[in-house]
């Protein structure tokens, strides 16, 4: 079972709200709506807005209204798509070229633009300032963009560096999709903020795993090469841990954006058949236990659905 | 212009964390200055015309991006901050009128920009946005 069956997930419903939004526009050109279209109904595993439908689990809210929300929290993550796609040269997502490979780098870049002005636009018609500005902080994820962009290639970086930016990274929007269908569903204060706990250190251990499999996990269903994110100079977690090892160390030190491809792939290599890969699983699963202890006091009949998430995380391969 | 904390705030902020430049945007911050004061909407300036002003800040990043190559990354994460920017001071001062003037006019001006236009009507749009208001008796 997958995480939307599991949450009962009405993928059509998100669709269909998706499609209202971003057909709105006779004045966007056709060609750049069918390759936006193309992107939000590819394969993405939909995570924000599960976890806006899940926090209205635990109140009462117009269910509508829910997708309303969740459909939001999938389009300014899909902008935050486009733009990374420029920034790491990408030229695929989900198998298809990607959007500044079609358009250039303005082009695109004012096309995610438009989708954040759309996603802003949205939130105001159906008055949902209060649920989405209030906790999502776009400019916290900016900022730790910021920050990673200039500390690449610095192999200083600490452990405690790490879990901020993947805090603010990932496990933010994750919280804040969370709370948005909360709030909207009117949950009491006490409940709130044992969601938000429980949605950040999720959000750190989903962020990990996505960090060991950039290592772990074969290239088709990466649809990059194993080690991406050392190669662009971006220090995970299975990285930070392997610079204690003596026999590795001073390979990676040696990594800047001229090395050649070889010494990546030694690193590459030694990480992914390495004990540190464990201890990045071992580290994960610290968080989810945090995210299990942030509910334990909840009192309501869908905790059990926040506790099979959990375990369903920990056992995730792709 | 040199004391509006919030373009204070993004000029140290690039100066800090970037090795880029700031574009200020001085014409656009005077701009929004003299149609608030023709509209004896004074009282709007400090929080305005920088959300006005940072707003362009913002853009030029994301216009001039693919001139600078080796910055390409900063250009396009500070275009990216300073647009959430203006949206979250304009919330934390509960602006919802103008945030939505904002997030309307905005996405205009990028799906003229898709389409080859320049038009822009955010000024404009603010400025009938404020004055409504205080039509309606609010200030």
């Amino acid at each position: 079972m997958d995480l939307a069956s599991l949450c009962n997930f009405n993928k059509t419903l998100l669709e269909e709200k998706i499609k209202a939004i971003i057909n709105k526009d006779p004045n966007l050109p056709e060609h750049y709506r069918e390759h936006l279209s193309q992107l939000l109904f590819s394969s993405g595993k939909r995570i924000r807005p599960i976890f806006t439908v899940l926090g209205s689990y635990f109140g009462n809210a117009d269910q509508d209204q829910v997708y309303n929300l969740a459909a939001i929290f999938e389009l300014i993550h899909t902008a935050s798509l486009i733009h990374d796609d420029i920034i790491d040269k990408a030229e695929l997502r989900r198998g298809k070229p990607t959007l500044h490979t079609i358009y250039g780098t303005t082009n695109a870049l004012i096309l995610g633009d438009y989708l954040v002005s759309l996603c802003c636009e949205t939130v105001s018609n159906f008055e949902f300032e209060e649920v989405y500005y209030n906790d999502f902080h776009l400019t916290d994820l900016c900022r730790s963009e910021i920050t990673q962009q200039r500390l690449l290639f610095n192999f200083d970086i600490t452990y405690e560096d790490y879990i901020t930016k993947t805090k603010n990274k990932t496990a933010l929007l994750i919280a804040a999709s969370l709370l948005g269908g909360a709030k909207l569903a009117g949950v009491d204060e006490k409940t709130l903020k044992k969601l938000y706990i429980y949605g950040i250190n999720l959000g750190i251990s989903f962020q990990i795993n996505d960090d060991i499999l950039d290592f772990t996990q074969d290239t088709t269903h990466l649809g990059k090469p194993n080690g991406a994110d050392l190669m662009n100079g971006n220090i995970t977690l299975p990285v930070i841990l392997a610079l204690k090892d003596k026999k590795i160390n001073k390979h990676i030190r040696n990594l800047s954006k001229q090395s050649p491809i070889e010494d990546f792939n030694y690193c590459i290599n030694y990480i992914k058949n390495s004990k540190w890969i464990k201890k990045s699983h071992r580290i994960s699963r610290k968080y989810l236990k945090k995210a299990k202890k942030a509910i334990k006091g909840l009192k309501h009949d869908k905790k059990a659905l926040l506790i099979e998430i959990l375990d369903m995380l920990d056992k995730r391969t792709h | 212009m040199m004391n509006n904390p919030y373009i204070q705030y993004i000029e140290n902020y690039i100066k800090e964390n970037t090795p880029l430049p700031f574009l200020k945007r001085e014409d656009k911050y005077q701009e929004m200055v003299k149609a608030l004061t023709d509209h004896n909407l004074t009282d709007y300036i400090e929080l305005v015309a920088s959300c006005y002003s940072l707003f362009y800040t913002g853009l030029d990043y994301h216009l001039n991006a693919y001139d600078n190559p080796e910055h390409l990354p900063y250009a396009i994460l500070l275009g990216d901050f300073i647009s959430s920017y203006v949206a979250e001071i304009l919330y934390k001062h509960q602006q919802f009128e103008l945030l939505k003037t904002f997030a309307h006019t905005t996405k205009e001006i990028m799906l003229n920009l898709l389409n080859g236009t320049s038009d822009d009507n955010l000024l404009v749009n603010i400025i009938n946005t404020l004055k409504s208001r205080c039509n309606n008796g609010f200030s």
